[in-house]
């Protein structure tokens, strides 16, 4: 004891005097004289690694390692709150399994070859084949990563074969917003929880995977506030338990809920006539349906909607007539706040389109939207879907800054930031993911015309749906080639041909955006282990690699190499180099990049250094007479956006009318393209849980979380598993048209499906559920519907008679 | 290993004084205020049953009746149910600081980080949590601690299960995996100005306002406070915890 008294005060003395040495220290390290533990530790912000809400951490470094995390009481997302997954996430970096060498494939093991060999081999694949090489991106990539693999690709490579894991997530919610507004993500932002008097979740279980954004809400009522909830779901939740109203509606059938809900306020006569008419038009279908649809007149629109009665939504979605009553009767005060969240459960959907426009619809009719509080918002799961995905735009079809490559005006833009010659983007549209890997899967023979995919930061070998047709063949087939950036083994690096270890979260710098248009940045604050190297360094590197091979694309116009990085005061730097990548801030070049993209949709971001001192800033920020920037909260409405026309309350300007409108859909509820029937009699529904974050390859690393759930099982009713005699506990095979997968049942467990409905997670990569889904997608957003498909269970017959 | 709370103002008085000259002077030398003594404002509360521990009296009473001396006989121990109560308060056979410690970081990855629930739960709303962890209870050998924040409503947000709510299926391959995390430790003593003075809080009082929570006769046994009459504990005790600052760029 007393010698930890002796070294206190010697130790006070050491940071006294470094202190002075180094003038202010990045981080506000504990006071001199503060307990010995947290003497030397230094703390500097990161957003969270994980999902889409978009917390900051304070990250607590000391000895080159990551030692403690805290929420962040700067950061207005979270206030100095996290959730288990967030106060976890240092642990994320130290699991024993990190890949630190790139590993080939040899027979069937893997040899350790070196960096310089396996850029050479990625270099190989594209010179062999430019046209049949794609890239998989991902809503976990930095927003400078995102827009290097896009310039690789559509600049270099000279295709566009690229698209994220983010067409799995939110695809969906792409489309609804552009069909409505003609512009992509959401008006409202986070504020509009601490001001909605009514929160609707439709098909969203935010206790489990949005727990601060739950919390920010149902913690208003431990300060006297009132705040409805009301749960739509096909299944009670964690956050079913919080709500005052718990609608469960039979799977596909919340298009039903949304049209009957809109013949009511129609009906009643209680829609927003002055919002209306001002500021929207209606949309039906086209014959064939198309994306953004038809104009119909009022008249139509009402006649749609007639048979939408009460009575008929009950009979189709099993939510009783009075529960429609009571939405359209709050949907039609207009002295209260409603603001709409959602997810996966609208967004995993074959109707996904059509039910994210129709939830715009009831909230653009009944005027319930661009006031604090009253909102149509989805959420995104991963960290950057938003401001990689979506806002880089790493899909087959889009260009930076929300251009399509079928633009030729478009185009030309690109091609002028990026200095190439006129007509270097290809004008076709690449495969969306599931026609990527599905090309991929197929023999070149039978017309599989990708050759190669490189994987970026994402785990598709476990989150494909129906695996045994768009991963499995592609791993069997002797001439596909897959090669995987990661940071753990998973079952996607289980399929690679070459694996390339790669730096995480805090080992590198990077840029998220989160699901409120939120731009955030992070520096780099421990080294990555072994060989570990930067995502985007790596991109960088191929390309140099096709560049000094004179691989034409990897060429400006001017001879120059596609990514060039320059010192302050000029002279380029080869951060082709790993000894040199750091010589200058790669993050902070892309950025300024890409930018200049920024403005053709009104997302204006501010420049790099506006967001180092920031906890995150939401598009458009627009700098200010006196060099400050802004951010806007609620876009198209006047009192906080400055795109709004002058004069106007709302302005749409982004409608796909051109006339500052938005648009009120109307799309028919239609049966799902798989139902149960007699064969297989229940729906099976996948999804996520609290304790891991989408395939686990973190999480279960992460003791604490992995103890608290360990493993996948099947929520199932107790009359469904009385009827069989199964029992709690007990490990049963559920079988699809696709596959089959054994599981524990869990009765009456996290959440409780109703008779005739199981469910699974999908986090875990021993019982990879996405055997047996359906690859059923959206017409429009290609997103595929995750949460529905036909199955039935059996007992095993070892079990059978115990 | 000493208990601190006790022992430690007796025993390195001199040792101490050094201490505080040697912060005092570097403080001086380097141009640092103290400020690591600068205590915090408690946060306002009531205590929701004040019947639980003995009426604190006021310092002009404790002159003319002066503490008897000894970690525990504080001056209040006359009547028959206080003496019991204290009799309850007192540190069980064999409970020790060092153990308590040892057995609160075993149910965190690293100091603040929200601790693991070590029973089973349902989570089927807060009042479920609420109902043992309001103002927390001790039955027999059981003990529920009382949360130490303010009554956030969705408890299993932050605070999971220590085991699986069902028997784990084996052989899990990413299960199988270490971690080699070391997280940051918990600091074991406060810091004590001079020879009588109050010590300082060593950890963060983040997430962690409520001191009897841990402190309080509710609380683990060898880290009761010997003065639980007392409520408004940063009165006395600065909060010194290094978190408490940390806000990086």
């Amino acid at each position: 004891m007393e010698l930890d008294r002796r070294n206190f005060v010697k130790l006070s003395a050491m940071a006294a005097a470094t202190a002075v040495a180094q003038g202010a220290p990045r981080a506000e390290a504990a006071p001199a004289a503060g307990p010995p533990a947290q003497r030397g530790v230094s703390w500097d912000k990161a957003p969270c690694r994980f999902c889409g809400t978009g917390c900051h951490v304070q990250v607590g470094v000391k000895g080159g390692r990551v030692v403690a995390v805290a929420g962040d009481r700067e950061a207005e997302v979270n206030r100095g709150l996290l959730c288990v997954k967030g106060y976890h996430v240092g642990l994320a970096l130290y699991g024993k399994d990190r890949l630190t060498r790139p590993l080939l494939k040899q027979g069937d093991g893997y040899v350790p070859i070196s960096w310089d060999r396996a850029i050479d081999i990625v270099a190989d694949r594209v010179v062999a084949d430019p046209a049949g090489f794609a890239f998989y991106s991902s809503g976990q990539s930095t927003i400078p990563e995102g827009y290097a693999s896009t310039k690789f690709i559509k600049g270099g490579v000279g295709n566009n074969q690229i698209d994220p894991n983010a067409r799995l997530c939110m695809a969906s919610a792409v489309t609804g917003f552009i069909s409505t507004y003609g512009v992509d993500e959401p008006a409202g932002c986070y504020d509009d929880l601490d001001r909605c008097d009514v929160l609707i979740n439709w098909g969203n279980n935010p206790a489990e995977m949005h727990p601060v954004l739950f919390s920010r809400v149902i913690d208003r009522r431990s300060r006297g506030e009132e705040v409805t909830l009301i749960d739509i779901s096909t299944r009670r939740t964690r956050s079913t338990a919080h709500a005052q109203h718990y609608l469960e509606f039979r799977p596909h059938t919340d298009l039903a809920i949304a049209n009957g809900i809109m013949h009511l306020l129609i009906a009643n006569d209680s829609w927003d006539k002055d919002f209306v008419e001002k500021h929207c038009a209606f949309r039906g279908n086209a014959d064939p349906r198309t994306l953004l649809g038809q104009a119909i007149s009022f008249e139509d629109f009402k006649q749609s909607l007639a048979e939408y009665t009460p009575q008929r939504v009950e009979q189709i979605s099993g939510v009783p007539a009075r529960d429609i009553r009571m939405l359209a009767d709050l949907f039609g005060r207009r002295d209260i706040r409603i603001t709409s969240l959602w997810c996966m459960g609208m967004n995993q959907h074959t109707r996904g389109t059509a039910i994210n426009s129709l939830v715009h619809a009831v909230h653009l009719l009944s005027g319930h939207f661009g006031r604090p509080g009253d909102a149509p918002t989805s959420l995104t799961g991963q960290p950057s879907a938003c401001g990689t995905a979506r806002e880089v735009g790493t899909m087959c079809h889009l260009l930076p800054g929300g251009r399509s490559v079928v633009n030729a005006e478009h185009r030309k833009q690109a091609e002028e930031i990026w200095n190439l010659p006129e007509g270097r983007i290809r004008p076709e549209i690449g495969y969306h993911t599931v026609k990527m890997w599905e090309q991929w899967a197929k023999p070149a023979s039978e017309g599989g015309d990708i050759s190669t995919i490189w994987v970026q930061v994402t785990n598709p070998g476990q989150t494909l749906p129906n695996r045994h047709k768009l991963f499995d063949p592609g791993v069997a087939d002797p001439d596909k080639f897959l090669i995987v950036s990661d940071v753990y083994p998973t079952p996607t690096t289980a399929g690679a041909d070459l694996i390339l270890p790669s730096a995480m979260w805090v080992e590198k710098n990077g840029m998220f955006g989160n699901s409120e248009r939120r731009t955030q940045q992070w520096f780099k604050m421990v080294e990555p282990p072994g060989q570990a190297r930067d995502d985007v360094w790596q991109t960088i590197a191929v390309a140099r690699r096709l560049y000094d091979r004179g691989f034409p694309g990897m060429k400006d116009k001017d001879g120059r190499f596609l990514f060039r990085f320059e010192k302050e005061g000029g002279g380029e730097v080869p951060v082709w180099e790993w000894s040199r990548f750091r010589d200058v801030n790669v993050d902070r070049a892309l950025f300024e990049e890409y930018r200049k993209f920024s403005r053709l949709k009104h997302k204006d971001l501010a420049p790099y250094d506006e967001y180092v001192k920031a906890r995150g800033m939401r598009w458009p920020v627009v700098e200010q007479e006196d060099g400050t920037w802004r951010e806007t909260r609620f876009r198209f409405a006047a009192f906080d956006d400055p795109y709004v026309a002058e004069g106007q309350e709302f302005d749409f300007y982004h409608s796909t009318t051109k006339d500052g409108r938005a648009q009120i859909w109307f799309h028919p509820y239609e049966a799902p393209p798989e139902s149960p029937d007699e064969e297989y009699p229940l729906w099976l529904c996948t999804g996520r849980v609290l304790e891991h974050w989408h395939t686990a390859s973190m999480t279960m690393r992460i003791e604490p979380l992995r103890r608290a759930m360990p493993n996948a099982y099947v929520e199932m009713h107790r009359d469904d598993a009385r009827a069989l005699s199964i029992q709690d506990g007990e490990v049963i095979r559920i079988e699809t048209r696709r596959g089959e997968l054994d599981l524990p049942v869990w009765i009456d467990g996290r959440g409780a499906p109703p008779a005739g409905t199981i469910f699974v997670p999908f986090f875990d990569e021993d019982r990879l559920v996405n055997d047996i889904t359906l690859d059923e997608h959206d017409p429009f957003s290609k997103q595929p519907d995750y949460k529905k498909c036909a199955a039935r269970v059996r007992r095993l017959p070892e079990n059978v008679g115990a | 290993m000493p208990d601190p709370l006790r022992n430690a103002p007796a025993r390195v008085v001199g040792l101490l004084v050094a201490v505080v000259v040697a912060v005092v002077g570097i403080g001086l030398a380097t141009g640092m205020s103290p400020q690591a003594y600068r205590a915090k404002r408690p946060p306002v509360r009531e205590r929701a049953d004040p019947g639980n521990v003995p009426p604190a009296r006021s310092h002009a009473e404790l002159e003319k009746r002066p503490w008897s001396g000894g970690p525990r006989a504080s001056g209040w121990a006359e009547s028959k149910q206080i003496a019991a109560e204290s009799a309850r308060l007192a540190p069980k056979e064999g409970a020790s600081i060092d153990r308590a410690l040892r057995e609160r970081a075993a149910r965190r990855a690293y100091d603040g980080a929200p601790p693991v629930i070590p029973h089973p739960v349902q989570a089927r709303g807060a009042g479920e949590c609420l109902a043992c962890h309001a103002e927390g209870f001790v039955l027999g050998e059981r003990r529920a601690g009382a949360i130490p924040h303010a009554a956030y409503a969705s408890c299993t947000q932050c605070h999971v299960s220590a085991n699986a709510p069902f028997a784990a299926v084996p052989a899990s391959t990413a299960a199988s995996v270490a971690n080699g995390w070391v997280g940051l430790a918990a600091p074991v003593e406060g810091a004590i100005a001079y020879a009588g003075a109050p010590p300082a809080v060593p950890h963060s009082t983040r997430m962690r306002e409520r001191c009897e929570s841990c402190h309080g006769p509710g609380g683990e046994a060898a880290l009761q406070t010997p003065h639980p009459e007392r409520l408004s504990c940063l009165q006395c005790h600065p909060a010194t915890g290094g978190r408490n600052a940390a806000v990086g760029r």
